[in-house]
């Protein structure tokens, strides 16, 4: 414990982007465990080659699994949906701490933890605000897609690239902005309404900006989750051997932290200037609008 | 909110970068162009000229296509010769576009029976026929003596008793002018119109049928059922408009621009339908496919849809003759009909068949597109050509279509027949046994198609069960000779309207009494199986003196009354595996031994021999059932990315 506390005094914003991953990869599990339980009581350990019959190409045993187990994993899924909607709620915990451990100046080394405890409840309401909104685009977008895709000749890829390329970027904008409440939020003299309002000035100011790098950011993101893909199809955890599963294992445990990393360096160019490296939001912009 | 300078510059790069990433990421996990096509084994390109064929119901017709009003005007003439043994005193005509004609034909009445799609027509269509007049009675007119509704049903007029003056006795001919009004519905069950998409099936009046004994095989139009019809040879001129694109069975022998509009004559022979399409909006493409001319018209735009529509076609045509014997016309038609005529969609009609999808299909990474286009090309053996009753044994033509899908998507693209998502691959064998599963031993396969108690119903059962009761049969008795039973019954049969004694009979001689019963069970019989391991037991002997000997038992249960050979596998905890072979009889098969190692494992029909078994889990039993830790791993890592996403 006391080698810990050294470590993390010595890399907070390490330890604080590790905990945030740890804490995203252990809510994956809690998610997981009732469609695991439900899937070794219909005896899917007892196949002849154990859970590896599900990745087994063909499918036979996955279909088979799902048809004969429809029940089963129902109930289970609907439990995992529930504690999916909590550890949702729960991931503004690891947000709040790289917002603060990245968009506070380094001092004391335990103020991040603080200070994200605190924000835990402004980050819940922003981040329901957050899906909302995206919730929102992906219903309209769904209602919108049948009219796109229904047209006939070269019109077709268009305006189906319309809509996606639409959803997609509302998507983006309103995460930027919601990120940009997050980051004012962070002051503690700060009401909600307070930093949703900064969160608009700073948008309509750097929105242009700031879409540059969080198309890299995500571009990134994206890039490190396809080549886990990539590299867990080559893994073949179909085949025996239990070091598959740790090589995958510790794959997809990169990536997490990958993309938690991602997060905090876009929390970075969120809290910085172009180059100055100035403290955003500005002094004095509250005052300003 | 401008760029400026370095920062400008800086932000540009950094958004091309970003782009750059998205579209690595995107390539990564994009689907895979299948592998490399197999080439079919050699053999000689088959002759495609016409064979000789006695013809019953000939059609030499004249369509006129009123874009505007969606309405045919017909005209022309039937020659008929009665090949049975017995005198005619009536003909029986189809009158297939009445099903769609009120609310209270068959078709329509009942909203759980509306077939495939569950709806009914927007509007509705019918067929007037204005006269029958026989040529070889003087001219005289037979169309008003006609009975006005089908047999036992008031409210229908699909299937209407034509009664004759005199009987027309074996061998006699008659030559009846023809002329009728065909208004096309909105687009329902593969036939109608959709905006100026227009699909002619079964749109002009059809004899029924005539069996060898003297009877027609004429029915009602159910919503369930499909077709049955005499060999004949249909010359069909269309009058369309100038600007329209048409496809249709046959070879077009003429085509002549009459100001505003164009004929075009077709000629199909020996065939039993005639279907065509009209429309401004196909873009069409012409490529020779093992010696065939093979016509594609899709909507303008679906340029991956017609590439990946012809390099099925390459494939599966050649693949098809090689299984089935030779497609012996010289013209294929293939139409994808756009998203709002969809309906029109999955249809075979002889030497003309529809697929359909989306423009995207393509890049979903599922083979929905490949599936439809071999299914429907299956057709022109198995309804086309071998020409079973599809209303009486569906099974024998959808049946056998989806066997043929199912081995030649197995063949161009192995485990990933289904789909390849992401790394996820699924065969078609999967899908299709889950769905055999869900109706196993509900009703025969070999039911009337009305006689199904769904359309739902019928699909499992009919396509998904058969197709899947010939796999269990090829890996169980062996592939080959059951790729030389359907091959022999496809090319003996081939214009002959066999029933399903000759399929039976085939499997029989080449896989043996077995199989051939196993068949039967499963399709006359509601038959089903399940094996599964139900006790499995391993204790130290006590009366054993010397080394530590261990008393193994394993008792297999088989329920159900499909009797099929499987394989048991043990596993011993020292790495000893020991197979048995069960022929399959009786409940059970017990399994008792001493050794030196206790049993661990035991498991039947391990290499899943057995598709019709109706539970594969409970195939194995297991003292130490394994961990599940790649699942969970997945499972786990799947749920942390959604509930932080990607995006930062």
């Amino acid at each position: 414990m006391t080698r810990f506390v050294a470590i993390f005094r010595r890399f907070p914003r390490t330890t604080a982007v590790l905990l945030a991953a740890a804490l995203r990869s252990a809510s994956g599990w809690v998610v997981a465990f009732p469609l695991v339980a439900a899937l070794s009581a219909l005896g899917v350990g007892s196949l002849p080659s154990g859970d590896r019959a599900l990745f087994a190409p063909s499918g036979l045993l996955l279909v088979e699994t799902l048809r004969v187990g429809e029940l089963p994993l129902r109930a289970a899924a609907q439990t995992s949906l529930l504690s999916w909607v909590l550890c949702a709620l729960a991931q503004a915990l690891p947000t709040a701490l790289v917002f603060a451990a990245f968009a506070l100046p380094p001092t004391d080394p335990g103020a991040p933890f603080r200070r994200a405890l605190a924000l835990t409840p402004r980050f819940i309401a922003l981040g329901a605000l957050d899906c909302g909104l995206c919730a929102l685009t992906f219903v309209l977008g769904i209602l919108l897609w049948p009219a796109a895709t229904s047209a006939s000749g070269d019109a077709q890829f268009g305006l189906a690239a319309l809509v996606i390329g639409w959803a997609l970027l509302l998507s983006a904008a309103i995460s930027m902005f919601v990120d940009l409440a997050r980051l004012a939020s962070i002051e503690p003299d700060k009401t909600l309404r307070q930093a949703v309002d900064e969160a608009a000035l700073g948008f309509r100011r750097r929105g242009l900006r700031l879409a540059a790098r969080y198309v890299l950011t995500s571009g990134a993101g994206a890039l490190c989750v396809a080549a886990a893909a990539r590299g867990t199809e080559l893994c073949r955890v179909d085949a025996a051997g239990e070091l598959r599963v740790l090589v995958v294992f510790a794959l997809h445990q990169a990536v997490l932290i990958a993309l938690t990393g991602i997060q905090a360096v876009w929390v970075r160019a969120l809290s910085n200037t172009d180059a100055g490296g100035r403290y955003w939001p500005l002094p004095g912009t509250a005052a300003e609008h | 909110m401008k760029f400026r300078g370095l920062a400008g510059a800086r932000g540009l790069f950094e958004l091309l970068l970003g782009l750059s990433l998205w579209a690595a990421a995107v390539a990564l996990v994009a689907p895979r162009p299948p592998a490399p096509l197999p080439v079919p084994s050699a053999r000689p390109a088959p002759a495609r000229a016409p064979q000789q064929v006695p013809l019953v119901a000939s059609y030499t017709l004249v369509a006129k296509l009123d874009e505007s009003q969606h309405r045919i005007a017909g005209s022309g003439t039937i020659a008929f010769t009665n090949r049975s043994s017995a005198a005619l005193p009536s003909l029986y005509f189809h009158l297939y576009l009445n099903g769609f004609k009120n609310e209270r034909s068959l078709f329509l009445r009942s909203p759980f029976a509306r077939g495939r799609s569950g709806q009914g027509p927007r509007e509705h269509g019918y067929i007037e026929v204005k006269r029958l007049a026989a040529q070889e009675l003087g001219g005289m007119d037979l169309w008003p003596g006609r009975v006005p509704h089908s047999p036992s049903d008031a409210a229908d007029e699909t299937d209407i008793e034509v009664p004759l003056p005199v009987p027309l006795e074996p061998g006699a001919s008659l030559t009846l002018d023809v002329a009728f009004d065909a208004q096309l519905p909105s687009l329902i069950e593969r036939t109608g119109h959709a905006g100026s998409f227009h699909f002619a099936g079964q749109w002009f009046p059809k004899l029924a049928k005539l069996e060898p004994d003297g009877e027609f095989a004429h029915f009602p139009f159910h919503a369930q059922a499909e077709f049955y019809a005499d060999f004949g040879r249909y010359d069909v001129t269309l009058d369309v408009p100038a600007g329209f694109s048409v496809g249709a069975s046959g070879q077009k022998v003429s085509e002549v621009s009459r100001g505003p509009r164009r004929e075009l004559r077709y000629v199909a022979e020996p065939v039993h339908d005639f279907a065509w399409t009209a429309w401004d909006g196909f873009a069409e493409r012409r490529e020779r496919i093992a010696g065939v001319d093979v016509t594609l018209l899709s909507p303008k735009g679906y340029e991956e849809i017609a590439r990946q529509t012809l390099s099925t076609l390459a494939f599966g045509l050649p693949e098809l003759e090689r299984r089935f014997g030779a497609y012996p016309y010289r013209t294929l038609t293939v139409v994808h009909p756009p998203q709002e005529a969809e309906q029109a969609g999955g249809m075979e009609y002889p030497t003309l068949i529809t697929t359909g999808g989306p423009w995207f299909l393509p890049y979903t990474g599922t083979r929905a597109l490949e599936a439809v286009t071999l299914h429907e090309l299956a057709h022109q053996w198995f309804y086309g050509l071998v020409a079973t009753n599809e209303a009486r044994h569906p099974f024998l033509d959808e049946g056998l279509s989806s066997y043929g899908e199912l081995r030649a998507l197995g063949v161009r693209f192995g485990d990933a027949s289904l789909a390849n998502v992401s790394g996820l691959e699924l065969s078609a064998e999967a899908l299709f046994r889950a769905g055999a599963a869900l109706r196993a031993g509900e009703e025969s396969l070999a039911l009337p198609a009305r006689k199904f108690s769904s359309f739902r119903s019928l699909g499992l059962l009919v396509y998904l069960r058969t197709a899947t009761a010939l796999e269990t049969l090829a890996r169980c008795f062996g592939r080959a000779k059951l790729d030389a039973a359907l091959g022999a019954f496809a090319e003996k049969q081939r214009f002959a309207h066999p029933g399903p004694e000759a399929l039976v009979a085939e499997l029989r001689s080449e896989l043996g009494e077995p199989a051939a019963r196993a068949f039967e069970r499963v399709a006359f019989e509601r038959g089903r199986v399940n094996f599964s391991v139900r006790e499995l037991d391993a204790a130290r002997d006590p009366s054993a003196t010397g080394p530590t000997t261990y008393v193994n038992r394993v008792v297999v249960h088989r329920t159900g009354d499909v009797e099929l050979p499987v394989e048991i596998r043990m596993s011993f905890r020292n790495g000893a595996v020991f197979r048995e072979r069960w022929d399959g009889t009786g409940p059970t098969w017990t399994y008792e031994s001493r050794g030196p190692a206790p049993l661990v494992r035991a498991v039947v029909d391990p290499e899943q021999r057995v598709l019709l078994d109706d539970n594969l889990l409970d195939n194995s039993a297991s003292l130490a059932p394994r961990s599940l830790t790649r699942i969970e791993e997945r499972l786990a890592y799947i749920a942390a990315l959604t509930l932080g996403g990607i995006a930062p």
